[in-house]
């Protein structure tokens, strides 16, 4: 019988290059999942969302039809999703456009009235309804930072995203995107309560179900809504496009969200919805107005 | 018991039986009838009550006469577009009333084009996306506005003094609109304009589709009032009408006043 002695200092070295080999394996592997992980989250969320509106829809009560009241049991399950996005200005237009289709999508493509209101009533009951309470009914999809310090070409105009809106097809219904929020559904349209994207901001998308008939904020064109885009009053309007030109920084194009008449608008904007909206508006605007909380289980 | 005893012993009740059923259901007034009818009558007194919330169905459309009428005033426009028109007038024809919560028009300066949005739809708040245009080298302007516009419009034009400028004025957004507050009908706000200039104006839009350019770049529509030939809210709406002796088409008509080519 022959024995093998082997060194000792060779059976530490083996040790260790299995022990770093394993190692450097886990923590490959780990980021791997993890990054699988944050990535299924996102899409069970909105696939949660999504078919828990579908159920809210589906089995709402209705008792009366004018003057009766409306119940809703099934909870929506929804969650604001965080996104960064950087890249090229189409890389932006893109990812924002997505994330608009996207949470039209969540909510059901707009098929369905008041569908975050729990409660609702018509004609004789109306006034010992509970509407009104809460956040305007509305719910924020997304928050996007456009994370990077410039954005090429410069900021990016609300009319220009409401251009590529109108132009550029969404793969996932071979329609433009402006066709597909409009028409594809229930009736819907995008409604921008910024003029521009700047780098390094927040920005939030928002679903805003339909909560009137007729609105008295919406009638009309003085504001410059027509075309759904909210433009802050005319004096504030020159100096951001200005900026556009002469390269102001961005205190100064954001000057018009503290101006008193924007703030009264963009609240009444997001208090009244003649028809179910995409909107886009800054984070903080939409936290305040659609909630910071996510609306599972309410 | 006697056979008679049980002959009305079963007669009776067979007697009852046919009484009672003649009751019940003696055709519209017996109480088998009657009862029925209260039940369904109920139908119509208690609530409805369904599941599921009524689908909604998206339509993006606007009527077929808004829709000739702005391919006709884009194409019109783009007629006057044109280095050698001066001082001239084109004829878009009259715009039918665009209807509440209907039809809207927004022309936008952008740098060195104008773009077009048409609103319709559910509310009228939808883009009705192939109506959109651009217009290169378009500057959208009113004959109306502070400094004496519509004045020195009108003393050269329907007058025939002398010119003096300015007699139009460059607009950086103008929307054309259906309003129900004061006077239902069509109205033309003009962004830049504070609220009591042109856009504080009920029915102001009663211009009879009559277009004007100075240079053949700008072109101007015409905001009306209805009480003085000209202020600040524009030309008095009598003179686009065919019955005013003075009007732009009398004049137009008598060679006073040029047609773009």
């Amino acid at each position: 019988m022959q024995l093998t002695i082997r060194s000792k200092k060779g059976l530490g070295m083996e040790f260790i290059i299995t022990a770093s080999l394993l190692l450097i394996s886990f923590f490959l592997i780990a980021g791997l999942l993890g990054q699988f992980a944050s990535k299924t989250t996102d899409l069970e969320a909105e696939l949660l969302c999504q078919t828990s509106i579908a159920q809210r829809a589906r089995t709402a009560i209705q008792v009366g039809e004018t003057s009766g009241f409306e119940l809703k049991l099934a909870p929506p399950l929804c969650r604001t999703i965080d996104k960064k996005i950087s890249g090229s200005r189409e890389q932006v237009l893109k990812e924002v456009s997505d994330k608009m289709a996207r949470c039209w999508w969540m909510f059901n493509e707009g098929r369905y009235d008041e569908i975050l209101d729990g409660f609702s009533s018509a004609g004789y009951l109306k006034a010992l309804s509970v509407e009104g309470l809460g956040k305007n009914d509305c719910f924020n999809c997304y928050s996007l930072l456009i994370d990077q310090d410039e954005i090429p070409g410069g900021p990016i105009e609300a009319a220009e995203i409401n251009e590529y809106l109108r132009t550029k097809t969404y793969a996932k219904v071979n329609k433009t995107y402006l066709d597909y929020i409009q028409a594809h559904g229930g009736p819907g349209r995008v409604v921008f309560t910024v003029p521009e994207i700047l780098p390094q901001h927040g920005y939030a998308i928002s679903m805003m179900p339909k909560n009137k008939e007729q609105s008295t904020f919406w009638t009309g064109a003085a504001l410059g809504t027509a075309a759904g885009i909210l433009f802050p009053p005319a004096g504030i309007v020159g100096a951001v496009f200005l900026g556009a030109a002469g390269g102001l920084a961005a205190e100064g194009r954001e000057a018009y969200l503290t101006d008193p008449d924007y703030i009264n608008n963009v609240e009444q904007a997001y208090s009244e919805r003649e028809v179910s909206s995409i909107y886009v508006g800054t984070l903080d605007t939409a936290q305040d107005l659609c909630g910071e909380e996510d609306i599972a289980g309410q | 018991m006697g056979t008679a005893s049980k002959v009305f012993m079963f007669l009776i009740p067979l007697v009852v039986l046919i009484v009672v059923l003649a009751i019940l259901f003696r055709p519209e007034e017996g109480l088998f009838d009657k009862a029925k009818g209260l039940i369904l009558g109920a139908k119509d007194v208690l609530p409805k009550i369904s599941v599921g919330l009524e689908e909604q169905k998206a339509e993006v459309t606007i009527p077929d006469a808004h829709r000739e009428e702005i391919i006709l005033l884009g194409d019109t426009i783009k007629g006057m577009l044109k280095l050698g028109n001066k001082n001239c007038f084109s004829n878009a024809g009259t715009m039918s009333d665009l209807g509440e919560g209907g039809t809207s028009l927004e022309f936008d300066l952008r740098g060195d084009k104008t773009l077009l949005t048409v609103s319709g739809g559910a509310g009228g708040k939808q883009t009705i996306a192939d109506l959109a245009a651009e217009f290169p080298g378009l500057k959208p302007c009113v004959i109306a506005g502070e400094g004496g516009i519509s004045k020195n419009f009108f003393t050269h034009f329907i007058d025939e003094k002398e010119l003096y400028y300015p007699y139009f004025k460059e607009a950086s957004s103008l929307t054309i609109w259906y309003g129900t507050s004061g006077a239902d009908g069509n109205r033309i706000s003009v962004g830049g304009f504070d609220s009591g200039t042109v856009n504080d104006e009920n029915d102001n839009f009663e211009n009879e589709g009559w277009l004007f350019t100075p240079d053949g770049q700008h072109v101007c529509f015409f905001p009306t009032n209805k009480v003085a030939n000209y202020d600040d809210d524009g030309i008095d709406n009598d003179y686009f009408s065919l019955g005013e002796k003075n009007s732009i088409q009398f004049r137009i008509d008598q060679g006073e006043l040029q047609l773009c080519s």
